[in-house]
Protein backbone atom coordinates (compact mmCIF):
# COMPACT_ATOMS: atom_id res chain seq x y z
CA UNK A 1 0.00 0.00 0.00
CA UNK A 2 1.40 3.84 -1.18
CA UNK A 3 1.27 5.72 1.79
CA UNK A 4 -0.52 9.00 1.61
CA UNK A 5 1.75 12.04 2.35
CA UNK A 6 0.83 12.24 6.00
CA UNK A 7 1.98 8.95 6.22
CA UNK A 8 5.41 9.86 4.80
CA UNK A 9 5.28 12.84 7.79
CA UNK A 10 4.42 9.94 10.44
CA UNK A 11 6.91 7.53 9.23
CA UNK A 12 9.40 10.30 9.18
CA UNK A 13 8.38 10.78 12.66
CA UNK A 14 8.89 7.55 13.13
CA UNK A 15 12.09 6.54 12.01
CA UNK A 16 13.45 9.57 13.65
CA UNK A 17 12.20 8.31 16.86
CA UNK A 18 13.52 4.90 16.50
CA UNK A 19 16.84 5.89 14.78
CA UNK A 20 17.15 7.97 18.46
CA UNK A 21 15.72 4.65 19.89
CA UNK A 22 18.34 2.85 18.28
CA UNK A 23 21.53 4.89 18.92
CA UNK A 24 20.45 4.72 22.70
CA UNK A 25 19.78 0.86 22.68
CA UNK A 26 23.52 1.04 21.23
CA UNK A 27 24.75 3.52 23.56
CA UNK A 28 23.50 1.46 26.37
CA UNK A 29 25.04 -2.00 24.66
CA UNK A 30 28.70 -0.22 24.32
CA UNK A 31 28.43 0.97 27.72
CA UNK A 32 27.45 -2.66 28.82
CA UNK A 33 30.63 -4.13 26.91
CA UNK A 34 32.73 -1.39 28.09
CA UNK A 35 31.90 -2.58 31.94
CA UNK A 36 32.42 -6.15 31.40
CA UNK A 37 35.66 -5.03 29.93
CA UNK A 38 36.93 -2.81 32.32
CA UNK A 39 35.73 -5.38 34.84
CA UNK A 40 38.51 -7.40 33.47
CA UNK A 41 41.00 -4.95 33.00
CA UNK A 42 40.21 -3.59 36.40
CA UNK A 43 41.05 -6.86 37.94
CA UNK A 44 44.73 -7.01 37.74
CA UNK A 45 44.98 -3.16 38.56
CA UNK A 46 43.17 -4.16 42.28
CA UNK A 47 45.03 -7.18 43.09
CA UNK A 48 48.49 -6.94 40.87
CA UNK A 49 50.71 -9.81 40.80
CA UNK A 50 54.64 -9.45 40.17
CA UNK A 51 56.96 -12.66 40.05
CA UNK A 52 60.31 -13.36 41.35
CA UNK A 53 62.74 -13.54 38.36
CA UNK A 54 65.93 -14.64 40.22
CA UNK A 55 66.78 -17.01 42.58
CA UNK A 56 68.23 -14.54 45.21
CA UNK A 57 65.33 -12.50 46.32
CA UNK A 58 64.37 -11.58 49.60
CA UNK A 59 61.75 -10.21 51.30
CA UNK A 60 62.56 -7.16 53.84
CA UNK A 61 60.91 -5.82 56.37
CA UNK A 62 61.15 -2.20 54.95
CA UNK A 63 61.75 -0.85 51.93
CA UNK A 64 65.57 -0.80 52.03
CA UNK A 65 68.02 -2.93 51.02
CA UNK A 66 69.31 -2.45 54.68
CA UNK A 67 65.91 -3.68 56.01
CA UNK A 68 66.46 -6.54 57.89
CA UNK A 69 65.73 -10.26 55.61
CA UNK A 70 62.29 -11.50 56.47
CA UNK A 71 61.97 -14.58 54.43
CA UNK A 72 64.02 -15.46 51.08
CA UNK A 73 61.73 -15.93 47.90
CA UNK A 74 61.66 -18.75 45.72
CA UNK A 75 62.53 -18.19 41.69
CA UNK A 76 58.81 -17.85 40.20
CA UNK A 77 57.28 -17.38 43.38
CA UNK A 78 53.77 -15.05 43.04
CA UNK A 79 53.53 -11.44 45.11
CA UNK A 80 50.41 -9.61 45.69
CA UNK A 81 51.56 -5.99 45.30
CA UNK A 82 49.73 -3.81 48.13
CA UNK A 83 52.26 -1.19 48.34
CA UNK A 84 55.11 0.44 46.38
CA UNK A 85 58.08 2.78 47.46
CA UNK A 86 60.96 3.92 44.80
CA UNK A 87 62.57 1.04 43.27
CA UNK A 88 60.86 -1.63 45.76
CA UNK A 89 57.07 -3.40 46.23
CA UNK A 90 54.98 -3.76 49.49
CA UNK A 91 54.05 -7.31 48.78
CA UNK A 92 52.12 -10.67 50.72
CA UNK A 93 52.96 -14.47 49.67
CA UNK A 94 50.41 -16.51 49.61
CA UNK A 95 51.24 -18.24 53.04
CA UNK A 96 50.66 -14.25 54.26
CA UNK A 97 54.09 -12.84 54.53
CA UNK A 98 54.48 -9.67 54.10
CA UNK A 99 57.27 -7.06 53.42
CA UNK A 100 59.28 -5.44 50.42
CA UNK A 101 61.49 -6.58 47.41
CA UNK A 102 63.52 -4.71 44.91
CA UNK A 103 61.17 -4.12 41.78
CA UNK A 104 64.60 -5.23 40.12
CA UNK A 105 64.10 -8.67 40.92
CA UNK A 106 60.65 -9.07 39.91
CA UNK A 107 58.69 -9.28 36.66
CA UNK A 108 54.84 -8.88 35.77
CA UNK A 109 54.38 -12.26 34.00
CA UNK A 110 55.00 -15.83 35.31
CA UNK A 111 58.54 -17.15 34.50
CA UNK A 112 57.84 -20.67 31.87
CA UNK A 113 57.28 -23.49 33.87
CA UNK A 114 60.59 -25.08 32.36
CA UNK A 115 62.25 -22.40 33.81
CA UNK A 116 61.16 -22.80 37.70
CA UNK A 117 61.61 -26.09 37.19
CA UNK A 118 65.03 -25.61 36.29
CA UNK A 119 65.45 -23.48 38.84
CA UNK A 120 64.47 -25.82 41.44
CA UNK A 121 67.33 -28.35 39.74
CA UNK A 122 69.79 -26.20 40.08
CA UNK A 123 69.05 -25.56 43.66
CA UNK A 124 68.46 -29.10 44.56
CA UNK A 125 71.77 -30.01 42.59
CA UNK A 126 73.68 -26.71 44.60
CA UNK A 127 72.72 -28.84 48.08
CA UNK A 128 71.04 -25.76 50.01
CA UNK A 129 68.38 -24.77 51.27
CA UNK A 130 66.45 -24.81 47.57
CA UNK A 131 64.92 -21.58 48.37
CA UNK A 132 67.73 -19.23 47.36
CA UNK A 133 70.58 -18.29 45.31
CA UNK A 134 72.69 -20.89 45.00
CA UNK A 135 75.37 -20.99 42.59
CA UNK A 136 76.51 -24.78 41.98
CA UNK A 137 77.59 -28.19 41.60
CA UNK A 138 75.81 -29.95 39.00
CA UNK A 139 78.08 -32.03 38.30
CA UNK A 140 79.58 -32.55 34.64
CA UNK A 141 76.63 -34.45 32.08
CA UNK A 142 78.04 -37.89 31.52
CA UNK A 143 77.52 -37.60 28.29
CA UNK A 144 80.22 -34.58 28.05
CA UNK A 145 83.02 -36.51 29.80
CA UNK A 146 82.61 -39.45 27.57
CA UNK A 147 82.77 -37.46 25.06
CA UNK A 148 85.73 -36.08 26.35
CA UNK A 149 87.45 -39.60 27.41
CA UNK A 150 86.87 -40.69 23.39
CA UNK A 151 89.33 -37.82 22.33
CA UNK A 152 91.99 -38.88 24.54
CA UNK A 153 94.09 -36.36 26.02
CA UNK A 154 91.66 -34.53 27.91
CA UNK A 155 91.92 -35.22 31.64
CA UNK A 156 93.63 -32.67 32.78
CA UNK A 157 90.35 -30.18 31.27
CA UNK A 158 87.69 -32.40 32.46
CA UNK A 159 89.42 -31.52 35.86
CA UNK A 160 89.47 -28.54 35.08
CA UNK A 161 85.73 -28.43 34.03
CA UNK A 162 84.76 -30.16 37.21
CA UNK A 163 86.47 -27.61 39.20
CA UNK A 164 85.01 -24.75 37.55
CA UNK A 165 81.48 -26.33 38.37
CA UNK A 166 82.27 -26.92 41.86
CA UNK A 167 82.94 -23.37 42.64
CA UNK A 168 80.48 -21.73 44.66
CA UNK A 169 80.13 -18.15 45.77
CA UNK A 170 78.34 -18.09 49.16
CA UNK A 171 75.18 -16.23 49.52
CA UNK A 172 76.40 -14.24 51.95
CA UNK A 173 79.59 -13.21 49.86
CA UNK A 174 77.49 -12.68 46.83
CA UNK A 175 75.32 -10.21 49.12
CA UNK A 176 78.37 -8.35 50.87
CA UNK A 177 79.50 -7.66 47.27
CA UNK A 178 76.50 -6.08 45.93
CA UNK A 179 76.25 -4.37 49.00
CA UNK A 180 80.08 -2.89 48.93
CA UNK A 181 79.44 -1.96 45.45
CA UNK A 182 76.18 -0.40 45.64
CA UNK A 183 74.71 -2.93 42.74
CA UNK A 184 71.42 -4.53 42.37
CA UNK A 185 69.08 -4.23 45.05
CA UNK A 186 71.49 -1.97 47.57
CA UNK A 187 72.15 0.95 45.32
CA UNK A 188 71.50 3.88 47.53
CA UNK A 189 69.98 7.29 46.97
CA UNK A 190 68.73 10.04 48.72
CA UNK A 191 64.95 9.78 48.90
CA UNK A 192 64.84 13.79 48.85
CA UNK A 193 66.76 14.10 45.58
CA UNK A 194 64.47 11.62 44.15
CA UNK A 195 62.48 12.66 41.35
CA UNK A 196 59.26 11.22 40.84
CA UNK A 197 58.68 9.98 37.53
CA UNK A 198 62.70 10.38 36.04
CA UNK A 199 63.44 6.81 36.96
CA UNK A 200 66.54 7.99 38.98
CA UNK A 201 67.60 9.12 41.68
CA UNK A 202 70.80 10.38 42.27
CA UNK A 203 72.48 9.72 45.72
CA UNK A 204 75.42 11.25 46.88
CA UNK A 205 78.80 9.35 47.92
CA UNK A 206 81.78 11.99 48.88
CA UNK A 207 79.96 15.04 47.74
CA UNK A 208 79.56 13.45 44.66
CA UNK A 209 76.74 11.82 42.94
CA UNK A 210 77.77 8.53 42.33
CA UNK A 211 74.53 6.13 42.31
CA UNK A 212 71.15 6.10 40.90
CA UNK A 213 68.09 4.10 42.14
CA UNK A 214 67.58 1.26 40.02
CA UNK A 215 64.74 -0.97 39.29
CA UNK A 216 62.91 1.61 37.61
CA UNK A 217 61.69 0.32 34.99
CA UNK B 1 12.35 2.95 -2.87
CA UNK B 2 9.98 3.62 -0.15
CA UNK B 3 10.44 4.85 3.25
CA UNK B 4 9.18 2.19 4.99
CA UNK B 5 11.68 0.10 2.37
CA UNK B 6 14.39 3.12 3.46
CA UNK B 7 14.06 2.31 7.02
CA UNK B 8 14.00 -1.34 6.89
CA UNK B 9 17.46 -1.00 4.99
CA UNK B 10 18.46 1.30 7.52
CA UNK B 11 17.68 -0.58 10.90
CA UNK B 12 18.96 -3.69 8.80
CA UNK B 13 22.40 -2.03 8.37
CA UNK B 14 22.19 -0.66 12.04
CA UNK B 15 22.09 -4.17 13.23
CA UNK B 16 24.45 -5.42 11.00
CA UNK B 17 26.99 -2.90 12.16
CA UNK B 18 26.09 -3.38 16.15
CA UNK B 19 26.17 -7.17 15.37
CA UNK B 20 29.64 -6.37 13.53
CA UNK B 21 30.90 -3.94 16.13
CA UNK B 22 30.01 -6.60 18.79
CA UNK B 23 31.75 -9.53 17.17
CA UNK B 24 34.72 -7.03 17.21
CA UNK B 25 34.61 -6.14 21.04
CA UNK B 26 34.38 -9.57 21.57
CA UNK B 27 37.28 -10.49 19.99
CA UNK B 28 39.18 -7.97 21.18
CA UNK B 29 38.30 -9.12 24.92
CA UNK B 30 39.22 -12.39 23.22
CA UNK B 31 41.97 -11.87 22.12
CA UNK B 32 43.64 -9.28 24.97
CA UNK B 33 42.09 -12.01 27.67
CA UNK B 34 44.01 -15.05 25.43
CA UNK B 35 47.22 -12.87 24.48
CA UNK B 36 48.09 -12.66 28.10
CA UNK B 37 48.62 -16.34 28.34
CA UNK B 38 51.53 -17.89 26.74
CA UNK B 39 51.20 -21.49 25.62
CA UNK B 40 53.76 -23.02 27.42
CA UNK B 41 51.96 -21.58 30.93
CA UNK B 42 48.77 -23.61 29.49
CA UNK B 43 50.35 -26.82 28.59
CA UNK B 44 52.65 -29.09 30.52
CA UNK B 45 56.60 -28.85 29.20
CA UNK B 46 56.62 -31.61 27.49
CA UNK B 47 53.35 -30.87 25.45
CA UNK B 48 54.29 -27.52 24.49
CA UNK B 49 58.07 -28.51 23.35
CA UNK B 50 56.28 -31.55 21.04
CA UNK B 51 54.03 -28.98 19.34
CA UNK B 52 56.96 -26.63 18.80
CA UNK B 53 58.68 -29.63 17.68
CA UNK B 54 56.27 -31.09 15.28
CA UNK B 55 56.69 -30.27 11.81
CA UNK B 56 60.36 -28.49 12.36
CA UNK B 57 63.71 -29.46 14.62
CA UNK B 58 63.29 -31.26 18.08
CA UNK B 59 63.95 -28.82 20.78
CA UNK B 60 67.19 -28.72 22.52
CA UNK B 61 66.12 -29.38 26.50
CA UNK B 62 68.01 -27.73 29.25
CA UNK B 63 69.92 -30.95 30.23
CA UNK B 64 70.88 -31.47 26.74
CA UNK B 65 71.94 -27.59 26.66
CA UNK B 66 74.06 -28.34 29.43
CA UNK B 67 75.71 -31.75 28.29
CA UNK B 68 76.70 -29.69 24.86
CA UNK B 69 77.98 -27.08 27.40
CA UNK B 70 80.11 -29.34 29.37
CA UNK B 71 82.13 -30.57 26.21
CA UNK B 72 82.81 -27.24 24.35
CA UNK B 73 83.70 -26.07 27.79
CA UNK B 74 86.05 -29.13 28.31
CA UNK B 75 87.17 -28.29 24.50
CA UNK B 76 87.91 -24.99 25.34
CA UNK B 77 90.15 -25.76 28.16
CA UNK B 78 91.97 -27.67 26.44
CA UNK B 79 92.41 -25.81 23.66
CA UNK B 80 93.64 -22.78 25.56
CA UNK B 81 95.90 -24.59 28.40
CA UNK B 82 93.75 -24.83 31.29
CA UNK B 83 92.62 -22.59 33.91
CA UNK B 84 95.02 -19.68 35.64
CA UNK B 85 93.81 -20.87 39.60
CA UNK B 86 95.24 -17.45 41.16
CA UNK B 87 92.36 -17.98 43.86
CA UNK B 88 91.38 -14.08 44.48
CA UNK B 89 90.94 -13.53 40.55
CA UNK B 90 88.96 -17.01 40.23
CA UNK B 91 86.73 -15.42 42.96
CA UNK B 92 86.53 -11.78 41.89
CA UNK B 93 85.47 -13.37 38.31
CA UNK B 94 82.58 -15.24 39.99
CA UNK B 95 81.81 -12.84 42.08
CA UNK B 96 81.11 -10.00 39.16
CA UNK B 97 79.77 -12.72 36.90
CA UNK B 98 77.29 -14.29 39.50
CA UNK B 99 76.11 -10.55 39.91
CA UNK B 100 75.33 -10.59 36.38
CA UNK B 101 73.76 -14.12 36.38
CA UNK B 102 71.36 -13.59 38.85
CA UNK B 103 70.09 -10.55 37.05
CA UNK B 104 70.14 -12.50 33.51
CA UNK B 105 67.31 -13.34 31.20
CA UNK B 106 67.77 -17.03 32.56
CA UNK B 107 68.18 -16.74 36.42
CA UNK B 108 67.41 -20.22 36.82
CA UNK B 109 70.74 -21.57 35.20
CA UNK B 110 73.62 -22.28 37.28
CA UNK B 111 76.14 -20.05 35.86
CA UNK B 112 80.73 -21.08 36.36
CA UNK B 113 82.98 -18.53 35.36
CA UNK B 114 86.28 -18.97 34.90
CA UNK B 115 89.71 -17.52 33.88
CA UNK B 116 92.07 -18.92 31.49
CA UNK B 117 95.61 -19.48 31.16
CA UNK B 118 96.55 -17.95 28.68
CA UNK B 119 98.03 -14.04 27.90
CA UNK B 120 95.86 -13.96 24.31
CA UNK B 121 92.71 -11.34 24.26
CA UNK B 122 89.84 -13.57 24.08
CA UNK B 123 86.42 -14.46 26.18
CA UNK B 124 84.20 -17.16 25.45
CA UNK B 125 81.01 -19.22 26.29
CA UNK B 126 79.65 -22.82 26.50
CA UNK B 127 75.98 -23.76 26.10
CA UNK B 128 74.38 -23.99 29.46
CA UNK B 129 76.15 -21.70 31.54
CA UNK B 130 79.96 -21.78 31.12
CA UNK B 131 82.12 -18.10 30.65
CA UNK B 132 85.79 -18.19 30.30
CA UNK B 133 87.41 -15.06 29.92
CA UNK B 134 91.05 -14.86 29.58
CA UNK B 135 93.95 -13.73 31.70
CA UNK B 136 95.09 -11.78 28.53
CA UNK B 137 91.44 -10.27 28.61
CA UNK B 138 91.42 -9.70 32.67
CA UNK B 139 94.64 -7.74 32.41
CA UNK B 140 93.60 -5.26 29.26
CA UNK B 141 90.55 -4.42 31.53
CA UNK B 142 90.71 -1.49 33.74
CA UNK B 143 87.61 -1.53 35.34
CA UNK B 144 85.09 -3.42 37.09
CA UNK B 145 81.88 -2.33 34.21
CA UNK B 146 84.35 -3.28 31.47
CA UNK B 147 84.86 -6.81 33.10
CA UNK B 148 80.92 -6.67 33.60
CA UNK B 149 80.93 -5.61 29.96
CA UNK B 150 82.43 -8.66 28.70
CA UNK B 151 81.09 -11.35 31.15
CA UNK B 152 77.79 -10.04 30.09
CA UNK B 153 78.57 -10.15 26.69
CA UNK B 154 78.93 -13.88 27.34
CA UNK B 155 75.73 -14.40 29.32
CA UNK B 156 74.27 -12.85 26.70
CA UNK B 157 75.23 -15.32 23.98
CA UNK B 158 74.07 -18.33 26.32
CA UNK B 159 70.63 -16.49 27.42
CA UNK B 160 69.93 -16.16 23.81
CA UNK B 161 70.52 -19.54 23.42
CA UNK B 162 72.64 -18.38 20.22
CA UNK B 163 74.95 -21.68 19.96
CA UNK B 164 71.68 -24.05 20.53
CA UNK B 165 70.45 -22.33 17.49
CA UNK B 166 73.60 -23.76 15.48
CA UNK B 167 73.76 -27.46 17.31
CA UNK B 168 69.53 -27.28 16.48
CA UNK B 169 70.52 -27.20 12.78
CA UNK B 170 73.65 -29.63 13.26
CA UNK B 171 70.56 -32.18 14.91
CA UNK B 172 68.47 -31.95 11.80
CA UNK B 173 71.28 -32.39 9.95
CA UNK B 174 71.83 -35.37 11.72
CA UNK B 175 68.73 -36.53 11.73
CA UNK B 176 68.05 -37.02 15.01
CA UNK B 177 64.88 -38.49 15.49
CA UNK B 178 63.73 -39.20 18.65
CA UNK B 179 64.51 -37.11 22.14
CA UNK B 180 66.79 -38.58 23.49
CA UNK B 181 68.91 -39.64 20.41
CA UNK B 182 71.77 -37.30 21.20
CA UNK B 183 72.53 -38.96 23.71
CA UNK B 184 74.08 -41.65 21.43
CA UNK B 185 77.81 -41.35 22.10
CA UNK B 186 78.45 -41.01 17.99
CA UNK B 187 75.54 -38.94 17.59
CA UNK B 188 76.60 -36.28 20.82
CA UNK B 189 80.33 -36.53 19.83
CA UNK B 190 79.33 -35.47 15.78
CA UNK B 191 77.03 -32.62 16.92
CA UNK B 192 79.29 -31.01 19.49
CA UNK B 193 82.60 -31.67 16.56
CA UNK B 194 79.99 -29.64 14.26
CA UNK B 195 79.59 -27.41 16.45
CA UNK B 196 83.08 -26.55 17.58
CA UNK B 197 84.24 -26.60 13.60
CA UNK B 198 82.42 -23.57 12.94
CA UNK B 199 82.28 -21.74 16.51
CA UNK B 200 86.29 -22.36 17.29
CA UNK B 201 87.25 -20.60 14.01
CA UNK B 202 84.13 -18.38 13.20
CA UNK B 203 82.48 -17.57 16.20
CA UNK B 204 79.18 -16.53 16.30
CA UNK B 205 76.71 -14.93 13.49
CA UNK B 206 77.59 -11.73 13.76
CA UNK B 207 73.84 -11.03 14.23
CA UNK B 208 74.35 -12.69 17.24
CA UNK B 209 77.38 -10.77 18.15
CA UNK B 210 75.28 -7.74 17.82
CA UNK B 211 71.89 -8.98 20.07
CA UNK B 212 75.18 -10.16 22.56
CA UNK B 213 76.37 -6.88 22.80
CA UNK B 214 72.96 -5.38 23.18
CA UNK B 215 71.61 -7.64 25.93
CA UNK B 216 75.38 -7.08 27.51
CA UNK B 217 74.89 -3.60 27.53
CA UNK B 218 71.25 -3.87 28.91
CA UNK B 219 71.97 -6.42 31.76
CA UNK B 220 75.23 -4.66 32.63
CA UNK B 221 73.19 -1.71 33.06
CA UNK B 222 70.66 -2.68 35.02
CA UNK B 223 72.89 -3.86 37.97
CA UNK B 224 73.95 -0.80 38.12
CA UNK B 225 77.48 -0.65 36.29
CA UNK B 226 78.23 1.82 33.88
CA UNK B 227 76.20 0.82 30.70
CA UNK B 228 79.48 1.98 28.28
CA UNK B 229 81.52 -1.15 30.22
CA UNK B 230 81.41 -3.15 27.55
CA UNK B 231 82.09 -0.77 24.91
CA UNK B 232 85.23 0.73 27.11
CA UNK B 233 86.28 -2.97 27.39
CA UNK B 234 86.43 -3.42 23.21
CA UNK B 235 88.08 -0.27 22.92
CA UNK B 236 91.13 -1.80 25.35
CA UNK B 237 90.68 -4.41 22.49
CA UNK B 238 91.11 -2.35 19.65
CA UNK B 239 94.22 -0.98 21.21
CA UNK B 240 96.09 -3.91 22.20
CA UNK B 241 95.23 -5.44 18.48
CA UNK B 242 98.41 -3.15 17.31
CA UNK B 243 100.40 -5.04 19.14
CA UNK B 244 98.80 -8.69 18.99
CA UNK B 245 97.00 -9.36 15.78
CA UNK B 246 97.43 -12.61 16.11
CA UNK B 247 94.98 -12.96 19.22
CA UNK B 248 92.43 -15.68 18.12
CA UNK B 249 89.84 -12.84 19.02
CA UNK B 250 89.92 -11.06 16.23
CA UNK B 251 88.97 -13.84 14.35
CA UNK B 252 85.90 -14.72 16.24
CA UNK B 253 84.50 -11.74 16.54
CA UNK B 254 83.33 -8.65 14.28
CA UNK B 255 85.19 -5.59 13.93
CA UNK B 256 85.29 -3.76 16.92
CA UNK B 257 85.14 0.06 15.63
CA UNK B 258 81.37 -1.10 14.80
CA UNK B 259 80.67 -2.78 17.28
CA UNK B 260 81.80 0.05 19.73
CA UNK B 261 79.60 2.61 17.42
CA UNK B 262 76.44 0.47 18.00
CA UNK B 263 77.24 0.13 21.54
CA UNK B 264 77.64 3.78 22.07
CA UNK B 265 74.03 4.83 19.97
CA UNK B 266 72.82 2.27 22.86
CA UNK B 267 73.71 4.11 25.66
CA UNK B 268 71.64 7.14 25.81
CA UNK B 269 68.71 4.93 26.26
CA UNK B 270 70.93 4.19 29.76
CA UNK B 271 71.61 8.14 30.84
CA UNK B 272 69.41 7.81 33.34
CA UNK B 273 71.02 5.03 35.21
CA UNK B 274 74.31 7.24 36.06
CA UNK B 275 76.00 3.73 36.53
CA UNK B 276 79.29 2.83 38.25
CA UNK B 277 82.76 2.20 37.01
CA UNK B 278 84.15 0.76 40.34
CA UNK B 279 87.63 1.40 39.03
CA UNK B 280 89.23 1.11 42.74
CA UNK B 281 87.88 -2.19 43.20
CA UNK B 282 88.60 -3.53 40.09
CA UNK B 283 92.09 -2.70 40.98
CA UNK B 284 92.69 -3.75 44.63
CA UNK B 285 91.11 -7.10 43.01
CA UNK B 286 93.33 -7.75 40.40
CA UNK B 287 96.43 -6.97 42.17
CA UNK B 288 97.73 -10.00 41.39
CA UNK B 289 97.66 -9.49 37.86
CA UNK B 290 100.27 -6.60 38.20
CA UNK B 291 102.86 -9.50 37.61
CA UNK B 292 102.62 -10.83 34.06
CA UNK B 293 102.87 -15.06 34.47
Amino acid sequence: MKPSPSGEVFWGARLQVDRRRAGLRWLARALAVCAVWCAFDAAPALAKSVYVNTRYAKLRAGKTSADAEVAKLAYGQELTVVGEASGFWQVRTADGKSGWIARLWTADSLPSQSKVAESLGAAARGGSSGVAYTAGARGLAPEAEQYATEKGDYGAAVGAVKEMEKFEIGEAKLEAFLREGKLGEFAEFKAASFRPGSGAAICAEQGRPVCVLRGIR
Amino acid sequence: MTVQARFRRSWARQAAGFSGRVALIGAAIAMGACGALRMDMILPDGMAAGLKAAGSQLPVGTEEEIAYGGAVAIHIVQRYGGLDRTPELVEYVNLVGEALAIHSARPELSFHFAILNTDEVNALSAPGGYVFITRGTLRACQTESELAGILAHEIAHITARHAIKALQDLKSKEAVADATGWKSSEVFGRLVDGFLDGFLTKGHPEADEREADRVGTGLVARVGWDAGGLRDALRRVAERRAAAPTDRFYGTHPDTIDRMNRIAALLPSYKDRDGLTLELRFRQRVAALTTPK
